[in-house]
């Protein structure tokens, strides 16, 4: 033990050599640019990093990618709550109660709460760490296919607390969700299921430009409708003590912090279980055990804690087998891995050994770039919180840029900014009609755990495995739990279900019954159709598929038939107030300049297909500006500003540059 | 907080009462785009002249599988190398573009660059893939191709199994299930096609395992069987796994060459797949399965291609050829690689991976390796 504090010490003095602290701090710096900026997150940083790694000692490689990696979940919560777009798969649940905080004007509160979690979360599993170096090889090889499967089971029947007031269309999109995950190659055959054709689907649906248009196209839409500010309490000074109040909040929800923690710490252990797919345990698992006074949805800080407590420990967590075993605890850790190979350096025993010291360097990285960040964003959080109070005909072109280019990262191409366009669409008419969001993006993060677990499993094991594991008994009775706990408490009526932010303004200001029904006549068409195009595949391609769909269909089809038999005077009942004020103007007008924008979205898609992110990007900013009578003042700086970022930052330093233009293609 | 109203135009004027600085805009507005089209040209005109000369350019190595595996950690240990020998030491950058198993990016060299040299494709596994896929997207043959490499496999199995052969492992009484990307992947349908051909042997490839870390991990517990590894993985994590008992290697794929000949690693002694084959009774050599897997042992030989965009000018694919010819034969790059602990690095020149491409179309066509990919893959044939 002596031997280990030594290293621990050791390590963390090597930490404050003037090489590597510099080298860590540039690396936060690149990190908390990659969080901001939507699509990007640790993973692609790991990726745009490597190259400038390569070539230093292991010490200042890993301080420098160990500090960016750290913290890009915890500034991937600040165009999340403050502007509402959940740019990375981790920042998705931390949006749904952060942004309603931004709206009325606990901004402050939320990025402090958010922040100072994730110091908890990785303090507390960087504790941990001396602990579970010795058992670690037992943990991870108690995790099979069974427990993978049961794991998603039981997130699901969380996510089951989530679907909403209207437990029917909660379940149809969970089915959705669930059922677009199955797009795209099978693992069971190799056999491509509902590709259209295009290569591009041949690897499913890419959350993140799902995400983004489901979540923040309708926000955007509706903020630019109302033509107002993000933070509703108009001239309202900004809150006072919001970020020693979200400090508070985390040390009042502290055993909240410790139990996501572990969470979050064992699933980055598990290699394969991290992910969102932790993220969204954790905000459903403080949604139902929350006790008192419940805003979940409508900007509960414990549903900001919760996820990124959980999002932090997963980064000590998943470094643990990568260094101690060779074996990578997610996706950032792989490429991590190829760091280690390119400087000579093996994963393994040697890490636990004569490598101690380096090992606990990169664990006190990840702590120290946490605390870094949490101070440095707090020193800047009374500037940031501004971007609240800023018109929004001045921040939307900005945004959409943003989101654009967050979009398009997964592979570069149109077809990225495609496929957000219609999630963006989707989900404005999910919002309208009073549809909830989240189950759909719960279903597709899960989607793919569920199945290829499944069929792993059944394959394997047959039906044995349901009784002969005790964590798949733990996980499954977990489940039931939940589930027995959800439909007690709803029955009783004292479920605390509540419906997103977005869904709830759209249930009492503008749900229109009649796109409501044509919604789930769509989702049930799309099932029969995904039925009959199913028929002709193997047995085990289509298991899942046709199940779904199957399911999707009934559900879909109980909503309309309940939508046709409810009274059209009773409008569908809600138990809270809506959270966004009334917009000023009539519906008729809030919808037609809803349309006006739709048609501005449009307008800016064109302009990047015809001439790509760096001319189109500038272009459409000055452009959108000036018809709103901004002056040259603030458009020119600002589209001088996109075009600084597309071209300056994302092409030339980060090789990044979108689709290719159709202009330049005819040249 | 709020905005001063100077945020704003005067309530009267709009767009079209423009100011002076909304003229000069609009002026920059027209001429922005004539310097980028007329830059264009230009470049375009670089293109095709007749001395290459990438002064001054930024060069994309297209990798078409995610940072940090071992075809990125390949390409980057190679950039520098093209850097310094390409004309006038261009910057070469690794990009990578993934998606479809590595289809997406090779498909984005073949349809959207431009033939003017600034980007290569390192394509991995496009050979392998295009060969016996039936309704493969692109034609390869028409990329202009200045060479490959090949990467080695090993076939790892569970450490309780105690076997010393694949021979041995067939023996044993019990159903053999293969972690694995996909079932019609090319490493898992060419441990099926030998192992059809080992008796009554019950051998099942279960996909869905979506990385090489996540199907080791599967056998190193012992829910399957075996699975096959990148050598580059396997030479990384080879003592760990010797020291933990918890898997060992029994075959490697090997090094092919252009008479599709097949050798053992020099970084490990394990007999090869051909080997295996060629201890077995003489009538399995003569069926479809052991014609599909020498196709595949063929395709093997320009694995990873090193693709220009079609109709890219011979000058420049003549370039490139060479500069990864000087690159390839680097003491200080083959050093980097060896520092790294990877395996050996081949390269396959120009008119040899030009020969072999055509080989294997060929060989990918004979009706019995048809009827065999029909029946063991028949995902393939759709």
């Amino acid at each position: 033990m002596n031997d280990i504090l030594h290293a621990a010490i050791v390590g963390l003095s090597s930490l404050f050599t003037l090489e590597v602290f510099l080298f860590m701090l540039i690396g936060i710096a690149a990190g908390m640019f990659l969080g901001i900026m939507p699509g990007m997150g640790g993973l692609t940083g790991m990726g745009l990093l490597l190259p400038f790694a390569i070539g230093h000692p292991p010490e200042v490689a890993f301080a420098f990618l160990l500090g960016m990696y750290a913290v890009t979940t915890q500034t991937d919560s600040i165009p999340a709550v403050l502007i509402g777009v959940p740019g990375t798969s981790a920042a998705q649940a931390t949006y749904l109660e952060g942004y309603p905080m931004a709206k009325r004007g606990e901004a402050s509160r939320a990025l402090s709460a958010s922040y100072f979690s994730s110091v908890w979360g990785t303090l507390i599993f960087a504790l941990l760490f001396l602990f579970i170096i010795p058992v670690i090889r037992p943990i991870i090889n108690m995790f099979g296919a069974p427990e993978f499967f049961a794991f998603a089971i039981f997130g699901l029947s969380l996510a089951g607390t989530l679907v909403g007031d209207n437990v029917i269309r909660g379940l149809t999109i969970a089915t959705l969700g669930l059922f677009l995950a199955t797009i795209g190659f099978t693992g069971a055959t190799g056999e491509a299921r509902y590709t259209l054709g295009f290569i591009y689907l041949e690897d499913g649906l890419p959350l993140i430009p799902v995400a983004l248009g489901l979540f923040a196209v309708p926000e955007l839409i509706n903020l630019m409708a109302r033509g107002s500010s993000i933070a509703q309490a108009d001239g309202a000074a900004v809150e006072k003590g919001g970020a020693w109040r979200g400090f508070k909040d985390t040390v009042n929800n502290r055993w909240l912090v410790l139990r996501c923690a572990c969470l979050g710490g064992l699933s980055g252990v598990v290699p394969g279980l991290g992910g969102t797919v932790t993220e969204w345990l954790a905000y459903g698992h403080a949604k139902n055990s929350a006790k008192g006074e419940s805003h979940f949805g409508h900007g509960d800080v414990r549903g900001i804690i919760a996820p990124e407590t959980a999002g932090a420990a997963q980064k000590p967590g998943a470094l643990l087998p990568t260094v101690a075993l060779g074996i990578p605890g997610n996706a950032s850790m792989a490429i991590l891995m190829g760091a280690f190979l390119i400087v000579g350096l093996q994963p393994g025993k040697e890490m636990l050994n004569e490598q101690l010291p380096l090992t606990f360097q990169m664990v006190w990285t990840v702590v120290v770039a946490n605390f870094v960040v949490a101070v440095v964003c707090l020193l800047m959080q009374r500037w940031l919180v501004k971007i609240c109070y800023i018109p929004v005909v001045i921040l939307a072109p900005i945004i959409l840029s943003l989101m654009l280019v967050g979009a398009a990262v997964n592979t570069g191409t149109f077809a990225d900014i495609l496929v957000f366009a219609l999630a963006g669409i989707v989900g404005y008419l999910m919002v309208r009609s009073g549809w909830p969001r989240v189950p759909l993006i719960i279903g597709l993060v899960l989607g793919p755990l569920v199945e290829t677990n499944f069929v792993i499993t059944s394959q394997i094991y047959g039906y044995s495995w349901l009784w002969s594991r005790p964590i798949v008994i733990v996980l499954l009775g977990l489940a039931v739990f939940t589930i027995l706990k959800s439909t007690i408490s709803g029955v009783r009526g004292k479920n605390n279900n509540h419906l997103e932010i977005g869904d709830r303004k759209s249930v009492n200001i503008m749900a229109l019954r009649s796109l409501s029904w044509w919604l789930g006549a769509a989702i049930a068409l799309l099932s029969l159709m995904a039925i009959f195009t199913a028929m002709p595949w193997e047995y085990e391609t289509r298991l899942f598929p046709v199940g779904l769909a199957g399911f999707m269909f009934v559900f879909s089809l109980i909503h309309n038939i309940v939508e046709l038999l409810t009274p059209p005077e009773s409008p569908i009942k809600t138990k809270e107030t809506p959270v966004v004020l009334d917009p000023p103007n009539s519906l008729e007008n809030t919808r037609r300049a809803e349309l006006r924008y739709f048609v501005w979205i449009g307008f800016l898609l064109m302009t990047v297909y015809l001439l790509g992110f760096i001319m189109g990007l500038p272009l459409f900013t000055y452009i959108f500006m000036t018809v709103h009578r901004i002056t040259p003042k603030i458009s020119l700086p600002a589209a001088l500003g996109i075009w600084v970022f597309t071209y300056l930052l994302m092409f030339r330093v980060l090789g990044i540059s979108g689709p290719d233009a159709l202009v330049f293609r005819l040249l | 907080m709020k905005l001063k109203r100077n945020y704003y135009w005067p309530q009267k004027q709009c767009f079209f009462n423009k100011t002076n600085a909304s003229k000069w805009m609009l002026m920059l507005l027209l001429i922005f785009p004539l310097v980028v089209i007329t830059q264009g040209c230009i470049d375009q005109k670089k293109g095709i002249k007749s001395t290459v000369d990438f002064s001054g350019n930024r060069i994309q190595l297209i990798v078409n599988f995610g940072a940090g595996g071992s075809t990125d950690r390949f390409a980057r240990t190679l950039a520098p190398y093209l850097s310094k020998y390409l004309p006038g030491r261009p910057t070469v950058v690794v990009v990578n573009k993934t998606g479809a198993g590595g289809v997406l990016g090779a498909s984005y060299v073949y349809n959207f660059a431009k033939p003017d040299g600034l980007t290569l494709c390192v394509c991995n596994g496009t050979t392998m893939r295009w060969g016996p896929t039936l309704d493969f997207p692109f034609d390869v043959r028409r990329y202009g191709i200045v060479g490959s490499t090949q990467f080695n496999w090993a076939l790892v199995v569970n450490g309780k199994f105690a076997v010393n052969d694949l021979h041995e492992l067939a023996d044993v009484d019990q159903k053999l299930f293969m972690s694995a990307n996909s079932p019609v992947a090319p490493n898992p349908l060419r441990t099926r096609l030998i192992m059809s051909q080992m008796g009554d042997v019950q051998f099942k490839t279960i996909g869905g395992f979506s990385s090489a870390t996540k199907a080791l991990a599967s056998v190193r517990q012992g829910e399957t069987t075996l699975t096959a590894l990148h050598s580059d993985y396997y030479l990384a994590s080879k003592e760990e796994l010797i020291e933990s008992q918890e898997a060992i290697a029994l075959v490697q794929f090997g090094f092919v060459d252009t008479a599709a000949k097949i050798r053992r690693s020099r970084n490990f002694n394990l007999p090869t797949f051909r080997e295996v084959w060629g201890s077995l009774p003489e009538s399995a050599r003569d069926t479809p399965a052991y014609k599909l897997s020498l196709a595949y042992d063929y395709a093997a030989v320009a694995s990873t291609l090193f693709a220009l965009p079609p109709d890219t000018p011979e000058n420049i694919q003549e370039s490139w050829a060479k500069a990864l010819m000087a690159a390839f034969n680097d003491v200080d790059f083959l050093e980097d690689r060896k520092i790294q602990k990877t395996d050996e690095t081949i390269f396959t020149n120009r008119a040899e991976t030009v020969a072999v491409i055509e080989e294997i179309r060929r060989r990918f066509d004979d009706p019995e390796v048809v009827a065999a990919l029909k029946k063991f893959a028949p995902a393939l044939r759709k």
